[in-house]
């Protein structure tokens, strides 16, 4: 008999959820290199474009409550049109899921099993997700309880230690606005914009099964400023430890900052610590894209999305690997094609065109509901 | 109809990332779709054919489990 399917989240555990999905691969790769010195005022004004999507998607929800992203797509599109809609979402959660699954995999080759095959990790680490998300979104969430606490005081401890260690250089990230404007508005659009905040759209596939679904909008803000001043922190990290040329060149920047932390000559090669937030990380957002997704067949085909967790699990690790042959030409690929021609389609343009409709689409259904109750 | 969705789900998939690389690197579909099943020397890229086979597998039983179900309720 199949365990019983728990799919009820706290505000808690969303706010959790939100906030190792925002840091979670950010950490790893590092972003606004655009704006070279001046990222973290990039960053910082991402951050408040993010608060502004995050209470757009939640405007979208607030709607039809009770109701994610694809059902509000057949809602207003129809059922034919919304379902084809929907199903290009599907494939956009998909693909998210496998490149994101992908970054893990080369920092855990990179640092730590440097001999192991990155396909084993893959299929490993896709296996332990099919196994949360076969028991449900309350496990994810009840599991991101546990391990918040450490992944929290981890990223202070990272900036605390390289700060003891002398290896912060705060002139590093002078001058401030020497290019002016416009390095940080390249940075922000759409690089900053659509990775890593516009992708809580995937999250309106989890706040309508909140217990407290009234209070998700302002419990959504907070997380994401929460997270937004995180991700500050971390690139006022690596750009004060690793200077501008190191940051610019550096694939895992975090991870070569941490490497510089060496306290009483004994706390040193802490870098497992940055393993240990981004393994965590790249878990929840995965985990997050990959209930998207399958969330999305389930309105489709009208069967429970347990059934295809696993088979659908091993295609997104078959395309982790597929989707380039190196870290280079993922990279390149990240920052080319994705943001422009899926990112902001997705995150953007599809919820923005839809909102007019729904909103006629719900004046017209009251209208209806008053008229009959007259 | 789980098979189904498998099928469909990996197809659209092989698509979409035979697209994008026919973006970047300027050459053909084909030519794109052919490179990802090409095996690499020295990689283990049979161990995530394993893995969508296995899963393909899967989702046939899956089928098969529901459609017994299914049937038994009618008889």
């Amino acid at each position: 008999m199949n365990p019983k399917l728990v799919e009820k989240l706290s505000l808690w555990q969303l706010a959790i959820l939100i906030f190792i999905f925002e840091v979670g691969s950010v950490a790893v790769v590092g972003v606004g290199q655009e704006a070279k010195q001046d990222a973290w005022i990039a960053i910082a004004l991402a951050t408040g474009i993010g608060i502004g999507l995050i209470a757009f998607y939640m405007f979208l929800l607030s709607k039809l409550p009770g109701k994610n992203l694809f059902e509000i797509l057949v809602f207003c599109l129809g059922k034919w049109v919304g379902k084809f809609i929907g199903a290009l979402y599907v494939l956009y959660f998909f693909y998210i899921a496998s490149r994101v699954l992908r970054d893990f995999c080369e920092l855990i080759i990179t640092v730590i099993f440097k001999r192991t095959p990155i396909e084993t990790i893959a299929i490993t680490m896709m296996l332990v997700i099919v196994y949360m998300l076969y028991l449900g979104l309350e496990v994810l969430g009840r599991t991101s309880e546990v391990f918040i606490p450490y992944v929290f005081s981890f990223i202070i401890f990272i900036g605390l230690g390289t700060l003891f260690s002398g290896e912060m250089e705060f002139k590093n990230l002078q001058p401030i606005l020497a290019d002016g404007i416009g390095p940080i508005a390249k940075a922000i659009f759409p690089q900053l914009l659509t990775f890593p905040f516009g992708e809580m759209i995937a999250f309106m596939m989890i706040i309508p099964y909140l217990t407290k679904f009234k209070k998700a909008g302002k419990v959504s803000i907070a997380a994401v400023a929460i997270s937004g001043l995180m991700i500050i922190y971390a690139s006022v990290i690596q750009i004060t430890t690793l200077g501008l040329n190191m940051w610019e060149r550096s694939s895992f920047p975090l991870l070569s900052a941490a490497r510089e932390i060496s306290l009483l000559a004994f706390i040193e090669r802490v870098d497992l610590i940055i393993v240990f937030i981004v393994m965590y990380g790249i878990i929840v957002k995965v985990s997050v894209f990959f209930y998207g997704g399958l969330k999305g067949i389930e309105v489709i085909i009208n069967k429970p999305y347990r059934t295809l967790v696993f088979p659908l699990g091993m295609v997104i690790s078959y395309f982790s690997i597929q989707i380039s042959d190196t870290f280079a030409e993922h990279i390149e690929e990240g920052i080319m094609v994705i943001p422009m021609f899926l990112h902001l389609p997705f995150q953007l343009f599809i919820p923005a065109l839809i909102t007019p409709i729904l909103i006629w689409k719900v004046k017209k259904q009251q209208r209806r509901t008053d008229n009959e109750s007259v | 109809m789980i098979t189904l969705t498998f099928c469909t789900v990996y197809i659209a998939l092989l698509s979409l990332v035979s697209t994008i690389d026919m973006f970047i690197y300027k050459q053909s579909f084909l030519t794109s779709l052919s490179y990802l099943f090409m095996q690499g020397k020295g990689t283990n890229e049979w161990m995530i054919n394993v893995g969508v086979g296995v899963g393909f597998l899967y989702a046939i039983a899956v089928d098969y489990r529901l459609k017994k179900g299914k049937g038994s309720q009618k008889g």
